[in-house]
């Protein structure tokens, strides 16, 4: 219902919203004002002078209180004697605008010749130079000539390093304060400010380590002129010459869009891609800089096959003939489940697809997993395909009176862009937060309340509220007395007595959930099955389900983790959720092959020693996740993997086969709330890697090939029709006629396939460094509740209790850090550093009782074995309970991965094991 | 009680008044005492206030009054927030009323803070007065001891604290939308207005800003009723003004005089004329801030109308007199330059702009001046001139244009390597005889 | 570390403002770090930054901001000498070239030994009293040379009580030395004008007559 004004500019008469700023007014009708401060997605501010323009309103007459009408019937327009800030000044009623008048134009001239007098002479060796603002706009407005005295032009030492990933050009900096006002308003970092006053304003950081933001990568896109640039880029190209693909970020399950400009296929740079349904025009520096594992020096170029100890290249036919000869012999003598498939979480929808396919339709097997499924609850992947979040939603359009409840998950180091767009909806628009957790996060700033329960206890927070939702009524009486029945004692009492949080807050929670016209609950990891069921319950107690901005979302570790449930890459499922069990008919006319109905091993059961004799691994190295993998490994009567690198279990395999990376190949990924999207071939695959779909087809073939010669040895024979796929096209399409969900993802091609530059005015306001798509659309597939099947509620009983540790020792809470240790951090040199070394984070007063000193290090012993820490004392960790972060190198795996305490090659979920501090 | 024959520097006929004993001894806090102990309705305080025609005297002279009625109805808690951070170069006016009559100021903050109906008032002090801030803080450990602040004030419900909140070096925090950051602990960079602080103010909430004479003349104006105050001075300007008298003159100091006096009898009469014999030949009425006025007009009469008349502005009523013998271009240099330390660089023409001039006129003034130079100046202060954020960018650009507009010749002189600055600076050094001497006078 | 006497004192100030506003503490903190510390170091940056829920970067680019915060070294004492316009036309230019000549450094400088560091500062707001400057915010005003050798030499035994406000019991300002003698006739504001008589409210006061 907004209200709209008419607004005259340039003589052109618009209509737009009340409140409307006149700049964003002007953008509407394509009129150009210029900005340097101004940026559409921070708060205005009006520092730089340069949208200066001339402004009038209908004069009134103070009598009647009516506008003063001239000859013509016409209001009289009285303009103000300055030239205003269309940054900051709102259109009124009647207003009239002019931004070509001799006073604009001396106005532009004048602020671009002061911002000129001290600005140093070097675009040639410019970062910035051509896409930078001030040069555009010097062009366009500015004077020809300076008349700053030479000699008293303002210096700076030149560029100065502002943290580990950004340099400071201070000479350069037209003090727009966008960087500060960036890192305020939209990181909530505030890591950078001016120091000094005045001509000597610079931009400082004293944090530690120095701009210490996951965001900075984003400043120096916003930055007008060449002040702030990327250390990673610096020198890197001019980006004239860049080549721009839209692509996906291949670390988080956010699915940020991107940009891959290259240069001689040589990847220079990531920049953000606009789409405001996922990441608006932002990406975290993980994305921007974590680029470098595609061009890494010890990328596989050429299949590698065993002969004797050593791995040697091989040739592509060779290695496929083995891996066919292997794989055939194995399944022909030992049947198809002894070999088993397990794959990794961050390759395409497509690869995925044919790997199990691969298992299912070829090798007749269901012993087909991906290993970080095993840290989410079991059921959590239905009841999302049931009431996950409605299609077509967009954290955008939270604000005041919705509810996000974030609980047992730290979005802030795992899904950053997520945790932004929360934060965005809470803090700038209003939107009621409530987060759990059992140690404090970034989030709990802006959380009303933020609970803190013990270690263990997840579960309990989702049951209590469902309980208080009961408590309140206005549900039906039947499904209420069902769920109490299957509740039996359980009351929000029991919930207090878990949770050690007030019986009134978990009524004021489910009130203000209850109360929301809508509501997202996002979780992560730390439930069981119990909790995820009762968030599951509570969403469709109080009706926020089968709607955009309603509904679960589970916050999932990779780029394309949602994908990997999707496409079956599990025991138990078929593609789309279908039961191995079921009625699978539609797969096995498609596929031209019945297929197995028991359910196969898990990832973890096909670790353990003898359970399988042959495994194919896809994209993942269970290894380094799992020591005690290694005996099974050993095993093995045949082990192939593919991948990108020659992985700790890359090195045991007797066939290594070198996929091309996600740059150099098109696909998609789904993200964490179900979004599918495509990426883009952006550089020459390298080498003699071809993509893993590419891979697994032939493989696919040549088993079958093979198999022919056995055909009647003991029954078995390969299964299954043709396999020449030649395109992610073909692969997609088959997947679209065999899993509804994914029937829609076709409009994700339109929606790709064209990316420029903004329009160059456009470029400018925003400033020329991101990019937007011409047409914008997405697709979110929908869960049952969007087409109106909202299941039955159901109770599970918990079994989890708060975790204790023996006397005299603290609970170990294991945590994911945005900048780890992982393959594809470590090989970009600059975000490496980034990365902390092995550190253990203690609460103060546990620090000072057992008195260790900040940065001592420390030795922590669990029952795994020992592993020497740096001690960080932080409120971050709460008292009682040490957290190590994962994915930090051989102390951590010394103290979390061992045989004891948890089965062998099952991803890390441990909730407390207790230590000792030596 | 004692007769001065000052409203606002009665200490200097009333020795101690900087004494609680003394001050209310000599009728103070009486008035406040009345109000609040007879719940007088603060929209009444208000009222006399408003009929009086109290102008800020902060600078800009806006109706008192009528800026504390600009508070929106029913939106608490709000404040009080005293601007004492005189900066303005020339102005030292705010130091002596705090250091020697505090008390009738802090009364005047108390009964500005009932009229606006706030329980908390900040002395926002710049950093300099560090002593000054002590004697304050010690009035208002003495008023509180009386029972004048604090919680309950005489038996009532009504409640007041003040606290003395010390800056720390920055001519910007007097504007006030950069004290209320200041005060927030942020840079001292003014806001954006609209919000105006009356609606927006200190943390938010909505806040009157005003300058300590001003809140000096409350207390007097309750006591006496707006019909004496406003037979005072000149019809729109009613009211005493303290007017600070320094630079090339005999007797430097405070004059407290009605408003429209003449500048002749405060320079010539009361001041004795330039310290070094020679006709006044400039006159900066409000510091670096407003236009600089040639000496002869000398018979305006000081109040707002006439000397905005006269083409520049009363502001803070810091006279600054130049004689005959003293450079121009240097002065316009010097007070550039003050702009130059002092913009707080938040926008573009004013940290680019103050800069580039100081830098132009510094040549200028060494001779090493280019002949388009003197016009270079003024086109710097034209392309600032209605360009700036806050008035101090826009208050620079006066010593760049109206120095040249008065004193073309003397500028063109110094680019044609004819001019006095460089001379008057080495001549500096028998100028410090005369102020030795002025200690016999 | 900030002394226990500082965060004390920094305590107390807090209390003048809301709970969740204790920026509004960080000038003075300032003040304080810069007394223990000499200057506001990056570590004291951070202690104040801890201390009001700030971030280090945010409280150095506030001392960063003002002229009286320092975040270089300075010497013990800090010497701000007005020579701005009003001072100027009195002869500050002057006395500030002995100064410099004293303590054998410019303007802008420290004395090697770390005891001096000489300001030319704007506007003090005691023009009226030229040449005037502040030793660590203390005012001396109607400096002569004979004042200027007394006051140096008095520094160089010590005897100054540094940065302290009120809320600090130690008030013990140091006295200006060698003001004119108060014999009645004062410099300032000699005005023998009077405005209104207090309580005489028939005619308004004309100027020039007492
Ligand atoms: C750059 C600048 C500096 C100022 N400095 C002071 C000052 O030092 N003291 C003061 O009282 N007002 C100063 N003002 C005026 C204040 O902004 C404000 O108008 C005044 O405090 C209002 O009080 P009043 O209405 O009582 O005059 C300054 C204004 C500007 C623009
Ligand atoms: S005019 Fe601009 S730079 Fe100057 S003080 Fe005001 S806001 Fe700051
Ligand atoms: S002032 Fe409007 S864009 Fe900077």
């Amino acid at each position: 219902m907004a209200n709209y004004v008419n607004v005259t500019i340039d003589g052109q008469e618009i209509k737009v919203p009340a409140g409307t700023l006149i700049v964003e007014a002007a953008r509407l009708v394509n009129k150009e004002i210029p900005v340097f401060c101004y940026h559409p997605r921070l708060e205005p501010v009006g520092m730089c002078r340069m949208c200066l323009v001339e402004v009038g309103t209908p004069k009134m007459d103070p009598a009647t209180r009516q506008p003063v009408l001239d000859d013509n019937g016409k209001p009289v327009i009285a303009m103000m004697p300055k030239p205003q800030t269309a940054c900051t000044m709102p259109v009124s009623p009647g207003m009239v605008v002019k931004t070509t008048t001799q006073v604009v134009a001396d106005a532009r001239r004048s602020v671009l010749e002061f911002l000129l007098t001290s600005h140093p002479l070097d675009c040639p060796i410019c970062d910035k130079g051509g896409e930078c603002p001030l040069q555009e706009l010097t062009f366009l407005y500015g004077p020809g000539v300076s008349r700053m005295p030479l000699d008293a032009k303002f210096h700076f030492y030149k560029p100065i390093p502002l943290g580990d990933l950004i340099m400071l050009d201070r000479e350069r900096c037209v003090q727009c304060a966008r960087c500060i006002r960036f890192q305020d308003e939209i990181a909530d970092d505030h890591v950078l400010e001016f120091k000094n006053r005045g001509r000597g304003m610079e931009i400082i950081t004293v944090s530690t380590p120095p701009f210490d933001s996951k965001w900075s990568g984003n400043t120096t896109d916003i930055c007008p002129v060449g002040a702030l640039t990327s250390r990673d880029f610096r020198f890197g190209g001019r980006p004239w010459e860049l080549n721009n693909t839209p692509s996906i970020c291949p670390h988080c399950s956010v699915g940020c869009n991107i940009v891959i400009a290259d240069r001689y296929d040589d990847i220079k740079r990531i920049m953000p891609l606009e789409n405001n349904n996922v990441n608006d025009i932002w990406i975290c520096d993980k994305g921007r800089f974590g680029h470098h594992f595609v061009n890494a020096k010890d990328r596989l170029t050429q299949p590698l096959v065993r002969r004797g100890d050593t791995l040697q290249p091989a040739t592509w036919d060779e290695a496929m003939s083995v891996v066919a000869e292997r794989l055939s012999t194995i399944r022909a003598t030992n049947g198809p489940d002894a070999i088993g498939g397990l794959a990794g979480d961050r390759v395409a929808n497509e690869d995925l697809y044919l790997f199990q396919k691969l298992m299912r339709g070829v090798i007749g097997t269901n012993n087909v997993d991906h290993p970080t499924r095993l840290a989410l609850a079991p059921n959590a992947p239905d009841l999302i395909a049931q009431v996950g979040v409605g299609s077509g939603s967009n954290l955008e359009n939270m604000g005041k009176g919705d509810a996000i409840l974030v609980i047992g998950a730290d979005p802030d180091e795992e899904q950053p862009v997520i945790w932004l767009r929360i934060k965005q909806a809470a803090h700038k628009r209003g939107a009621s937060l409530i987060v759990a957790n059992a140690r404090p996060t970034k989030l709990d700033r802006y959380a009303r309340p933020s609970l803190r329960y013990p270690l263990g206890t997840a579960d309990h927070i989702a049951l209590g509220l469902v309980a208080a939702v009961l408590d309140r009524g206005e549900v039906d009486a039947t499904v209420a007395a069902d769920l109490r029945s299957l509740a039996g004692t359980y009351s929000v009492g029991t919930a207090v007595e878990m949770t050690g949080i007030a019986a009134d807050t978990f009524k004021a929670v489910a009130e203000t959930l209850a109360k929301s016209p809508d509501a997202v609950i996002f979780f992560g990891s730390e439930l069981s099955e119990a909790g995820v069921q009762a968030l599951a319950n509570l969403a469709i107690l109080i009706d926020h389900v089968g709607r955009p901005n309603n509904g679960l979302v589970a916050l999932l570790p990779h780029n394309n983790s949602h994908g990997a449930l999707d496409m079956g890459v599990r025991p138990d499922r078929l593609p789309g959720y279908l039961p191995v069990e079921g009625d699978t008919s539609a797969f096995a006319s498609l596929w031209g092959a019945p297929l197995p109905t028991k359910a196969g091993l898990h990832a973890g059961q096909m670790l353990q020693r003898r359970a399988v004799r042959a495994l194919y691994v896809m994209a993942a190295d269970p290894l380094s996740e799992n020591p005690e993998s290694a005996r099974a490994l050993q095993n093995l009567d045949f082990l192939v993997v593919q991948d990108l690198f020659l992985t700790e279990t890359a090195a045991q395999a007797h066939v290594v086969l070198p996929a091309a990376s996600w740059a150099e190949r098109d696909g998609t990924f789904t993200t964490t709330d179900r979004r599918v999207q495509k990426f883009s071939p952006a550089i020459r695959k390298l080498g003699q890697t071809r993509p893993d779909w590419e891979i697994l087809s032939e493989v696919a073939q040549r088993v079958r090939a093979t198999d022919d010669r056995h055909e009647d040895g003991n029954g078995h024979r390969s299964v299954g029709r043709d396999w020449t796929y030649v395109s992610v096209e073909q692969i997609k399409a088959e997947i679209a006629e065999l899993v509804p969900m994914y029937a829609g993802m076709e409009t994700a091609d339109e929606y790709m396939s064209t990316v420029r530059g903004r329009p160059p005015f456009e470029a400018i306001v925003q400033t020329g460094t991101s990019f937007k798509f011409q047409s914008e659309s997405d697709y979110q597939w929908p869960t049952a509740a969007d087409a109106g099947n909202v299941p039955a509620p159901h109770w599970i009983v918990s079994k989890s209790e708060a975790l204790k540790a023996p006397a005299g020792q603290l609970l170990l809470a294991p945590v994911r850090l945005l900048f780890d240790h992982g393959t594809m951090i470590s090989k970009s040199a600059l975000l490496a550093r980034r990365a902390p070394g092995p550190f253990v984070a203690i609460n103060p007063a546990d620090a000072e009782r057992l008195g260790v000193a900040m940065d001592a290090p420390v030795r922590l012993t669990t029952t795994v074995g020992r592993g020497d820490f740096t001690a960080r004392i932080t409120d971050m960790a709460p008292q009682g309970m040490l957290l190590v972060a994962e994915d930090m190198g051989a102390p951590v795996r010394g103290v979390l991965l061992g045989a004891h305490g948890r089965p062998a090659g099952v991803t890390l979920q441990v909730i407390g094991a207790s230590v000792a501090v030596d | 009680m004692s007769e001065s024959k000052y409203i606002l520097l009665r200490e200097r006929d009333i020795p101690g008044l900087d004494k609680i004993d003394v001050y209310t001894d000599n009728g103070g806090y009486r008035v406040w005492q009345d109000t609040v102990a007879n719940a007088v309705p603060p929209q009444q305080i208000l009222d006399t206030v408003k009929a009086a025609g109290l102008r800020g005297r902060g600078g800009a002279g806006f109706p008192t009054g009528v800026k504390w009625s600009f508070l929106p109805k029913g939106v608490y808690p709000r404040y009080m927030v005293v601007n004492a951070d005189e900066s303005e170069p020339g102005t030292f006016k705010d130091r002596e009323l705090m250091e020697g009559n505090p008390h009738q100021f802090l009364e005047g903050v108390a009964l500005g803070s009932y009229a606006i109906e706030c329980n908390v008032a900040y002395i926002y002090i710049r950093g300099e007065y560090l002593s000054t801030a002590r004697i304050l803080q010690r009035a208002i450990d003495e008023a509180k001891a009386k029972g004048f602040l604090g919680q309950n004030l005489f038996g009532t419900k009504y409640s007041l604290e003040m606290y003395v909140h010390l800056g720390a070096g920055a001519y910007i925090c007097g504007e006030e939308t950069a004290l209320l950051n200041s005060l927030e602990g942020l840079l001292g960079q003014p806001r954006l207005k609209p919000p105006f602080p009356a609606a927006v103010g200190l943390y938010g909430k909505p806040t009157i800003i005003n300058n300590v004479e001003t809140l000096a003349n409350v207390p007097p104006i309750i006591e006496h009723g707006a019909a004496w105050y406003k037979s005072i001075g000149t019809e729109k300007s009613p009211g005493p003004k303290l007017f600070c008298l320094s630079g090339n003159i005999k007797r430097p100091g405070n004059y407290e005089l009605p408003l429209g006096t003449p500048f002749r009898v405060l320079i010539e009469e009361l001041g004795g004329g330039t310290l070094d014999g020679t006709p006044i030949k400039a006159i900066l009425p409000a510091g670096a801030s407003a236009p600089i006025l040639p000496g002869s007009v000398l018979d305006v009469p000081m109040d707002y109308e006439s000397v905005a008349a006269a083409g520049s502005q009363l502001g803070s009523a810091s006279m600054i007199i130049m004689g005959q013998n003293d450079s121009i271009p240097w002065a316009a240099y010097k007070m550039v330059s003050f702009f130059k330390h002092e913009s707080c660089g938040k926008c573009t023409p004013c940290r680019e702009g103050t800069y580039w001039a100081k830098s132009v006129l510094d040549r200028i003034i060494h001779g090493q001046g280019m002949p388009d130079d003197v016009g270079l100046v003024e086109t710097i202060a034209n392309q600032m001139v209605g360009k700036c954020f806050c008035p101090l960018g826009e208050f620079s650009t006066s010593p760049m244009l109206f120095t040249i507009k008065h004193f073309r010749e003397e500028f063109e002189a110094e680019v044609k390597g004819r001019g006095i600055a460089r001379n008057w600076r080495s001549a500096v050094p028998q100028r410090l005889e005369p102020i030795l001497l002025e200690k016999e006078l | 570390m900030l002394s226990e006497q500082s965060k004390q004192t920094l305590a107390e100030l807090l209390t003048h403002y809301p709970p969740d506003r204790k920026a509004s503490g960080v000038l003075f903190a300032l003040y304080l770090a810069q007394r223990d510390y000499g200057y506001v170091t990056l570590q004291a940056a951070r202690e104040v930054a801890s201390l009001l829920d700030m971030d280090p970067t945010e409280v150095m680019g506030v001392a960063g901001f003002y002229s009286l915060l320092h975040t270089e070294p300075v010497g013990k004492y800090v010497i701000d000498y007005c020579n701005d316009l009003p001072c100027a036309l009195r002869g500050s230019g002057a006395m500030l070239k002995k100064i410099e000549e004293k303590l054998g450094i410019k303007a802008g400088e420290t004395t090697p030994d770390g005891l001096f560091t000489l300001n030319d500062v704007m506007c003090i707001g005691a023009c009226h009293r030229a040449p005037c400057m502040q030793v660590n915010l203390e005012f001396q005003e109607f400096l002569t040379e004979e004042k200027l050798d007394q006051i140096l030499d008095m520094l160089r035994a010590g005897e100054e009580p540094g940065f302290n406000m009120a809320t600090e019991k130690v008030v013990e300002p140091w006295a200006p030395i060698g003001w004119p003698e108060d014999d009645g006739s004062s410099v300032e504001g000699e005005a023998e004008v009077t405005t209104a008589k207090d309580g005489a409210d028939e005619t308004p006061p004309i100027p020039g007559v007492g």
